[in-house]
């Protein structure tokens, strides 16, 4: 028999019958959009007595109270346990996954920069003042382990903006031929075509030359040159953080690492939120805290780096309008405040807090006053790694080879991080 | 990717032609490989050179469309033959869901896609291919809506017994039994009857039924076919009860290709509210039939839909709702001035449907317009007519189907636009 077209729908409706093809189509391409760019501010560990959300309904503690200034947009997790929970500060765990014994660590930064940001000018930027004579969280064992960072602002701002112009202008111009070609290739094949698929070309090329007009650069006005060398690890350290959001700002990385100090020392000389002189080494706080002089520096050390670096990031981040118009670079940053260390008063592993940051991006699940989400530290389930396959998810990176310990099933961001 | 180890000018053409084959699915032409090898010299060194051309290939129209330009049939002026790569192509998307591989490109580069032996030994060997799997389920996810039961929002109070894993294995029984059928040469009836499933443990355990893998079905337990699945049971229900009207509508529309046009703007929808007093969904759905305009388009879905009954929103049989029995007679009504047919239940559904031309016909149309892309009837008319008779002739198996699409002369070749 033949096919009579009485046995079925009239034209115009066989186009709904047919639209579950086209929605499937349209649904897989629609995926949760990512975040642009990853800013690690990274510390020390801290006591967990001062850290720890008082209650489900007051998720902040003394460590963390200046943080509430930007609750609506925070995630607190901690409850968080590395693969090698008996290692103590230096382990490569923090951001890597990985204890002292494997091979091939690599840190989240890292390995952004060698499977997603690779063309940037500055595919991974760290920065951080007087790192050395301790490990600092960021390692490649292909690059020789730990990593360094750059330690003076005035030599961050030479390396970032002295050649801004040219380093810039040569990624434009590298992008532009590549939409170039492809605009080439349009015109070509479209002279092959029909009217109904020319449209369809049309549409591309249309698409390629708006890609194009996005692709000049802001302007890269670099900010004032810092006034501080490394010597002072705050005044550093913060100045650290202008250059690291201003080159974010004129698109010449999308992954900052800020290391505070290092696993040995962090010397300060610089006052507390309250203005009071809070000088010498706090590190001493997070190793022997608990009592005396180093728990209330501690204290004060903690509300500092709260206050100071993180909420000051952030903001700094809120204040910035995207160059496409769509939005502050805040909307489209996950900020991320790392530990080398779990429980840092018992110097292990076992319990790693962290602080996440964005604005009103599609990837980090918040809530108005604030989200803590506590896991329990025993079971792969709530191994650390995942969170920093968090990190990566959250740049639109679905495969995570060669990244952590976890396989298999196992190697999922957890999913109450994000949203669906 | 490199198909050479000198970093050279001559490496570099090298690899231009190789990776450029790959991406756009056929040899460059001169004049394209022309534009490439000299984004390639202007990069500063190899390195730099093989990122740009991978970059500019990847954005390029010729690896993002698939071209179906042909080039003119000498034997036929008002024709366009598809080149072997276009064929090679064609074939690879719709058997396996991706670009051809190496062998499929050899017989392409060898005019071995020619003659539909040469596509049927493809289509043999990329059948075998794990990949071809998830292309078949592709077609059936869009064919009958089957991932909407991994989705599809149920509300936790009434179905708290629906999680992640069970859903998956909801999927997995449909899929495990189209794909067996597919293979055993089976048909759309088949599928429709047959007396046997796949379940997992979990689901083995939520029908009341036991054993896994392979089982046979006790008709006393549950309805034999496809249409019995949990999987579009749960799929086509609201999210706190069954819909007669979801599930007539998927046969009418995924089975038999007739239209259901949406209700006319501006109708209430909503079913009259509960009268406090013990109903039964289809008692709740029978309003649709005594009030116009309802009734003159639910009269054609809700009682088929009846006949689903057995089955609560997630597919636990029933035999009782609200402490009355359930109904499952229905009836499915001609729309094209044929008789009526009178239904027991699904079994009687599943059975009608198994025994008409048309569904088959829909089978072959929806399959059509995944292979092609086209829902022109002055056009694909006559290819959906010749796949139907092609299929007809080898028994219409699943696999049939298939091979008919690649035996049709709109799988090789173009009419010229008039």
């Amino acid at each position: 028999m033949t096919i009579s077209r009485r046995d079925f729908a009239r034209a115009a409706g066989m186009g709904l019958l047919l639209l579950p093809f086209l929605g499937r189509r349209r649904a897989a391409a629609a995926p949760t959009p990512p975040v642009r760019r990853v800013f690690l501010l990274c510390t020390m560990g801290t006591n967990l007595d001062l850290w720890t959300p008082r209650s489900a309904t007051d998720i902040f503690n003394v460590a963390t109270d200046p943080l509430a200034a930007i609750k609506d947009n925070l995630v607190l997790v901690d409850g968080l346990m590395s693969s090698d929970p008996g290692e103590n500060h230096a382990s490569p765990e923090a951001l890597t996954g990985k204890g002292f014994a494997d091979n091939d660590k690599i840190s989240v930064d890292q390995y952004l920069a060698q499977n997603l940001t690779q063309n940037d000018a500055f595919p991974a930027l760290l920065l951080g003042a007087k790192t050395s004579g301790g490990v600092r969280m960021f390692w490649d064992d292909k690059k020789g382990g730990n990593l360094s960072v750059i330690d003076s602002p005035l030599d961050a701002y030479d390396t970032i903006f002295a050649n801004a112009a040219g380093g810039g202008g040569d990624l434009v111009a590298r992008n532009k031929s590549v939409l170039d070609t492809g605009l080439a290739d349009a015109t070509a094949l479209s002279k092959k075509l029909g009217a109904a698929d020319r449209a369809r070309i049309d549409l591309y090329a249309q698409a390629i030359r708006d890609a194009e007009s996005k692709l000049v650069l802001p302007p890269v006005t670099p900010p004032a040159r810092p006034t501080q060398d490394g010597s002072n690890l705050v005044a550093a350290d913060l100045a650290h953080i202008d250059l690291a959001i201003a080159a974010m700002a004129a698109s010449l990385t999308r992954v900052v690492g800020i290391q505070v100090g290092s696993d040995q020392a962090i010397q300060v000389d610089t006052t507390d939120i309250n203005g009071a002189p809070l000088q010498g080494d706090v590190h001493g706080g997070f190793i022997h805290g608990g009592s005396g002089n180093g728990y209330a520096q501690l204290k004060a050390w903690e509300q500092k780096v709260a206050r100071d670096y993180f909420v000051y990031t952030c903001n700094k981040l809120k204040a910035l309008p995207e160059a496409d118009g769509n939005g502050s670079l805040f909307d489209h940053t996950l900020v991320v405040w790392a530990r080398d260390m779990g429980d840092s008063v018992n110097h292990n592993q076992n319990s790693f807090p962290f602080v996440l940051a964005s604005g009103s991006n599609a990837y980090l699940k918040t809530q108005a006053g604030g989200r803590y989400v506590h896991y329990k530290s025993s079971t792969t389930a709530d191994r650390h790694e995942r969170l920093l396959l968090n990190i990566l998810a959250s740049m639109g990176m679905t495969s995570f080879a060669g990244f952590g310990k976890l396989t298999g099933g196992d190697q999922t961001p957890l999913a109450e991080i994000a949203n669906a | 990717m490199l198909p050479c180890q000198t970093q050279d000018a001559a490496c570099a053409q090298q690899f231009v032609r190789a990776f450029g084959k790959r991406a756009f699915r056929a040899p460059l032409t001169d004049e394209q490989a022309a534009t490439y090898d000299a984004l390639f010299a202007a990069q500063p060194d190899f390195t730099q050179g093989v990122h740009m051309v991978v970059r500019a290939m990847l954005v390029s129209p010729y690896f993002l469309f698939r071209q179906e330009l042909g080039e003119p049939d000498p034997a036929n002026p008002d024709r366009f033959r598809l080149t072997p790569y276009e064929v090679a192509s064609n074939l690879s998307y719709l058997v396996t869901g991706s670009m051809p591989d190496d062998e499929l490109m050899a017989a392409a580069d060898a005019g071995k896609l020619a003659t539909p032996a040469d596509l049927d030994a493809q289509v043999t060997r990329l059948l075998a291919d794990q990949r071809s799997k998830d292309a078949l389920m592709h077609f059936v996810d869009g064919w009958l809506g089957l991932d909407r039961v991994l989705a599809t929002v149920k509300d936790q109070s009434v179905y708290g017994q629906l999680d992640d894993n069970l859903r998956k294995s909801m999927y997995a029984e449909t899929r495990d039994l189209f794909l067996d059928t597919f293979a055993q040469k089976g048909g759309l009836a088949d599928l429709l009857t047959a007396d046997h499933t796949f379940v997992d443990q979990n689901l083995a355990g939520f029908y009341g039924i036991g054993g896994s893998d392979r089982v046979t079905l006790d008709p006393n337990q549950r309805d034999r076919g496809i249409l019995a699945h949990a999987s579009l049971l749960t799929a086509f229900s609201t999210a706190t009860s069954s819909s007669p009207v979801q599930r007539g509508k998927l046969i009418r529309t995924r089975f038999l290709c007739e239209n259901l046009p949406p209700p006319p703007g501006g109708l209430p929808t909503a079913l009259v509210p509960p009268t406090g007093q013990p109903q039964t969904t289809r008692q709740r759905f029978e309003a649709h039939e005594q009030n116009e305009p309802c009734a003159s388009c639910h009269k054609l879905i809700d009682p088929i839909g009846f006949a689903f009954e057995g089955y609560d929103g997630i597919g636990r049989h029933r035999t009782q709702e609200n402490g009355m029995p359930v109904d499952t007679s229905g009836v499915l009504r001609s729309m094209s001035g044929g008789a009526d047919v009178s239904l027991a239940g699904l079994t009687d559904l599943a059975g009608a449907l198994a025994q008409d031309d048309q569904v088959e016909q829909c089978l072959v149309r929806y399959w059509s317009y995944y292979a092609f892309g086209s829902i022109s009837w002055p056009q694909d008319g006559c290819t959906q007519d010749a796949i139907y008779q092609d299929a007809a002739a080898a028994g219409f198996s699943l696999e049939s189907v298939l091979r008919a699409i690649v035996h049709s002369p709109h799988f090789t070749t173009r009419v010229k636009a008039s």
